[in-house]
Parts: structure tokens; sequence; C-alpha cells
């Protein structure tokens, strides 16, 4: 059944943009166009994972840096004490799901506004202990995190070192993807079904026997673990990482992905990164200019235009037909 | 462990001035909440712009007392219709579109408020510290063996003052009464006649300028930069959590509650560990009770 679920028409479509994004890089065949590359799909996936929370299940998590900053620390303080990267990359899938499954745990009573507040100040908790406990993490002072090792196949040898290497490009390109058709498959799944149900109406959800404290923690769960995954990938392409990435302008920022996006789609939040990223980019001289520009976006999006850029894709599709 | 009452009641002292200020601030958080449903992020850039307004005031005009009582009903003025305007501008067009999900959306919305005022201060005035060395008097005095400042007990004053006002407001005025209508029960009192929009405008006017007289009185202990207003806003935050969201004697009580523990907290703790202490507490109070110490059960949160 799931073989068949795999090959099925949705997840090639979902697949399709993905084989498209691996042709670009190489054709523009600019360093820094794959960089931005990289960040728009790193910070698209984080997106993603947290439309997975808020967009199916209504789970606002406003402390979604948690799971980012989780990753990143885990596999940062283990690759420290001599662990190899790759023993760290499970580390931070485990530690994050871990966050996920405490988050899930503690917030079970709690709907909406009220889990939004505790992920905050759950993040920020950890911002605060990692800022403190200097001795293990170097506080502000940053902890530095070694690049990934290369790998050698044969006579090919796989560069990771370089930032802006096509090898990092096509690894982010693979975690992604593997994210995404991971997250996909499960809300089109009778889970995602539950999801759903939750967000409309939790109560009558569970009066139809269904135990919801358990499809919230597992929800949290995943997201949490795709989050600390790009945590991870983050901290060894950047090479150094401090509390800040705990930080709720950290969170605002993923939030304002998915929603600029467009929540429940998934895609919406990676489209919505990679524009971001590319119009950032061009107003690099005019660095504040471009923070009130997303601000004024957020604000513009939730008025006029609720379903996010996605929306528009969509009534442009209803419109050609 | 040092236990000696001189400096206990030097403690309390101090928290009750942290606290003033954090029940100013939370007032206005709970007051949106209860009448408009808003859990509002921007409160603390009003905080941010109350303090800038107010050493543009005062740096242009000197510093002198009646110059800083004028100055701060002008701060006041300003920050009413700017509230005003972003309540009739962003919230009225968001009403039209969102229904079950406007708690969070308005939350999401004011997100994006918050990142374009911070980064408009930003912008037109630099990220540099702005203070003025005091706003009434500089001389420190002793009273009770407790020694402090004018410019403290002004604090103190000038918040108790404002609370009582906005108390008396809400208790025996007819616009007074009307806002805590819309809050209670907002389709009986829209049938009895009251505008809600009106009241929405003049509630989110009032919260910000709360919020903004905040910022001044506490301009000559924490300047003006653009993210003064974040730890403020964390603060109130805990505040409204704790008492229960909507609560306005709540966030009274609890403001004064959380600036005396935090006090204690700073002076008893090591360093930097008072704010894991006062967020790890929250989330448990939040874990036993979900809406807080004084909470009703609210519906749609």
């Amino acid at each position: 059944m799931v073989r068949g679920f795999v090959m099925s028409k949705g997840t090639i479509k979902v697949l399709i943009p993905f084989f498209i994004l691996a042709f670009i890089p190489p054709l523009i065949n600019n360093s820094f166009i794959t960089t931005l590359f990289i960040s728009s799909l790193l910070f698209g996936t984080l997106g993603a994972a947290f439309d997975f929370s808020m967009g199916y299940a209504g789970l606002m998590n406003f402390g979604f840096a948690a799971y980012f900053g989780i990753g990143a620390y885990a596999t940062g303080l283990a690759t420290n004490y001599g662990l190899s990267p790759w023993i760290g990359i499970l580390i931070a899938i485990f530690s994050g799901a871990f966050i996920g499954f405490i988050i899930g745990l503690l917030t079970g009573r709690l709907v909406g506004i009220y889990f939004a507040m505790v992920t905050w100040f759950f993040a920020e908790t950890l911002r605060f202990t990692t800022a403190n406990l200097e001795e293990i993490t170097k506080g502000y002072r940053g902890l530095l995190v070694e690049h990934l090792p290369n790998i050698k196949l044969g006579n090919l040898i796989v560069d990771f070192t370089d930032v802006s290497a096509f090898s990092l490009y096509y690894f982010i390109l693979a975690l992604s993807s593997i994210s995404i058709i991971v997250m996909y498959l499960l809300v089109r799944s009778r889970w995602g079904l539950i999801f759903r149900a939750i967000k409309d109406d939790e109560i009558a959800t569970s009066v139809l026997g269904i135990n919801i404290a358990k499809y919230k923690i597992l929800n949290s769960m995943i997201s949490g673990s795709i989050g600390s995954l790009m945590g991870w990938f983050y901290a060894h392409w950047i090479g150094i990482i401090d509390p800040d990435i705990f930080s709720t302008f950290q969170t605002v920022y993923i939030v304002s992905l998915a929603y600029i996006g467009g929540r429940g789609t998934l895609w919406g939040a990676i489209f919505s990164s990679f524009i971001l990223t590319f119009i950032f980019q061009y107003l690099r001289p005019l660095l504040i200019i471009r923070m009130i520009i997303m601000g004024g976006l957020l604000a513009l999006i939730l008025i006029v235009f609720p379903k996010g850029l996605s929306g528009i894709w969509i009534f442009l599709k209803k419109g050609l037909k | 462990m040092v236990i000696d009452p001189i400096i206990i009641a030097q403690l309390l002292w101090l928290g009750l001035l942290r606290g003033s200020i954090y029940a100013l601030m939370s007032l206005g958080l709970s007051l949106t909440f209860g009448v408009m449903r808003i859990v509002n992020f921007a409160h603390g850039e009003f905080f941010m712009l109350g303090a800038y307004i107010s050493y543009f005031l005062l740096t242009f005009l000197g510093i002198n007392p009646l110059i800083s009582f004028i100055s701060t009903f002008i701060v006041l003025g300003i920050s009413f219709i700017l509230g005003a305007g972003i309540s009739r501008t962003f919230f009225s067009a968001l009403r039209l579109r969102s229904g079950k999900e406007w708690i969070i959306d308005s939350f999401v919305l004011t997100l994006g408020l918050s990142v374009m005022l911070q980064n408009l201060a930003l912008a037109l005035w630099t990220p540099v510290y702005r203070g003025i060395p005091y706003l009434w008097n500089p001389s420190t005095l002793k009273i009770l063996e407790i020694s402090t400042t004018i410019d403290r007990i002004a604090i103190l004053f000038g918040s108790l003052l404002a609370i009582f006002i906005f108390w008396y407001f809400l208790s025996y005025t007819f616009l007074g009464k009307a806002i805590r209508a819309v809050s209670q029960n907002e389709e009986a009192a829209k049938s009895l006649g009251v505008n809600e929009n009106k009241i929405y405008t003049l509630t989110f006017g009032l919260s910000s300028m709360l919020a903004s007289l905040a910022g001044v009185l506490l301009l000559p202990f924490a300047g003006a930069y653009p993210t003064v207003g974040v730890n403020p806003l964390l603060k109130s935050f805990i505040v409204v959590i704790l008492s229960g969201l909507g609560n306005i004697h709540g966030a009274i009580f609890g403001g004064f509650f959380v600036g005396i523990i935090e006090t204690f907290a700073i002076f008893y703790t090591e360093e930097g560990w008072n704010s894991v202490i006062l967020l790890a507490l929250l989330i448990i109070v939040l874990i036993i009770r979900p809406t807080g110490f004084f909470g009703k059960r609210v519906r749609y949160v």
C-alpha cells in the first residue's frame, strides 16, 4: 500500500519542482546564487515544517526556533566532543523529536494562543540557558562547528567544505525533498485527516474516540525532527552558532515564510522563501528596509490575501481554465 | 543568602517600582485581549515609541519638571492617535476577512506590525542608545533607611495614578462601562446600541497610551533604542499569562507580583539565571492551570 502511495501522481507532482530546482544552479553557475539557493531551501523547509503544525493541526508553534536551535547545538556540541557529524545528524533528529515530545506533552491541555505562548517561553528559556551555560556552549561568543567532511566515492570526491559548492546544494535539496515528501505523505494519510479534524474542532474530534493528545505529540515530534535536521545542516554549513539561533526573530521569520507562502500547503513556504531571499538580496544595501518590507508583506498578506502567494497561484490557475 | 530587614525592604521597594511598570504594560495588553481578542505582540513597540518621542521632546525643550509633565501628556496624545489609527486601518481591515481564526490571525498581524515599527525606528533613529540623565530631579534621598531618588518615586506615583485613573474610567464612566460591556458580551452590547467599532478604536488607543506612558516613565533608566520594548513586552506577557488573559484586575496584581518576585530572584540567584527561573515557573503554572491564576474559562482561545 505504501509503495503505491509513494509512487502516486500526487507525489510525483510534489517532486517536479525539486527536479526543476536541481537544474537551475548549474545552469547559472554562480557560487553566490548557489549559496542563495541553499539558504532558500533551508529556511523554506523550516517554514514547511512549521506549516505542518500550524497549517494542518492548527498548532501555532511560536517557539519553532527551539527545534532549529536544538538541532544546531546538539550536533555542534557532539562534534566538539569528537563525534562524527554523521552521528550528529542522528543526535540532532533525536533531540528535535524529544523537544517536540516534551512540548506536545506539556501543552496537552492548551489550545490556540496559550500553546503559542508556552512554546515561545520554551524557546526563550532555551536561549537564556544556552547563553548562561558558557563553559559548555561558549554563550554569545559563539560555538564553532566543523564543516561536513568530504566523502570519497571511488575516484569522485564530494566536496562539502566549500559553502557554495554544488554538492552541498544537492545535499540540502535531497534533505529538503525527503522532508517535504514525508510531510506530504503524512498529511495525505489518515493522520493528516486527524490533524485537520483537530484543527477544525478539537472537542468533536475527541468525541469520535480519537486520542487528541497523542496526535498533537506526534505532530510536534515530526515537525521538531525536521526542524532540527535543518538546524544540523545549518550548523555545519555556517560553521558558527550562538544563542540567537533561538531568538524570537528567527521564529517570526519562519512564521512569516509560512504565512506569506500560504498556510496548509507545505510548498508555499519554500516558494516564499525563494522569493523573499532573492528580494532581500537585491535590497542588500538597504538592510533595514527589507525588514520593514517583510513586516508589511506579512500584514498585507493577512489582510488582502489570507491564502498567501499560493492562493494567488490557485486563483490564476482557475482563471486560466 | 543575605537576610537583612533593610535589604529586604530595599528589594521590596525596587520590586514595587518594577512591578508598577509591569502593571502598566500588562494593563494595556490585557485590555486589548479582553475587548478586541488581540494578543498584541507590538505592545512593546509603543513602549519604544513613547520613550523616543519623550526623548526628542525633552532634548528639544530642555529638562525641567514642568516641561517633563507637559511633554508626557503630548506623548500620551500622540500614542493614542497612533494606536487608534492602527486599529482603524489594520485591525478593521483584518476583521472584515477573519472569522474563527481571528485570535491567531490578529496575533500574526501584530508580529508584522512589530517588525515594521521596530525596523522603522532603526532606519529613522539608528541603533544608538539615547538617554537622559533624569526626568524630574537627580537627587537621592533616604526614607526609613531605604535609599532612592525622586525619579523613582515619580515612577511609582505616575504609574499608580495612571492605574487609578484608568480603573476609575473603566468602573464609573459611561465609556468605560461600554468597554467592559463589549468585553463581557459583544452581541448584547451591540444590541444595546454600543458602537463596537468606536470601542475597539478607543481600546487600542488607550492600550498604546498606557504602554507609551511606561516608556516615558522608564526613560531615565532604560533609555530609548529600537529594541527597548522587547524586554518589557516579554515580562508583561508573563504577567498576563500568569493572571489569565483579559483579566484587568489580575494584570495589575500580577504586575506587582512578578516585579517583586523578579527583583528578589535577581538579587538572590546567579547572574543571568533569573529569566530562566521565571520562565520555567511560568511554564509549570500554565501546565497546572492553563488559564492562569485568576483566569476564567475562556472559550475561543
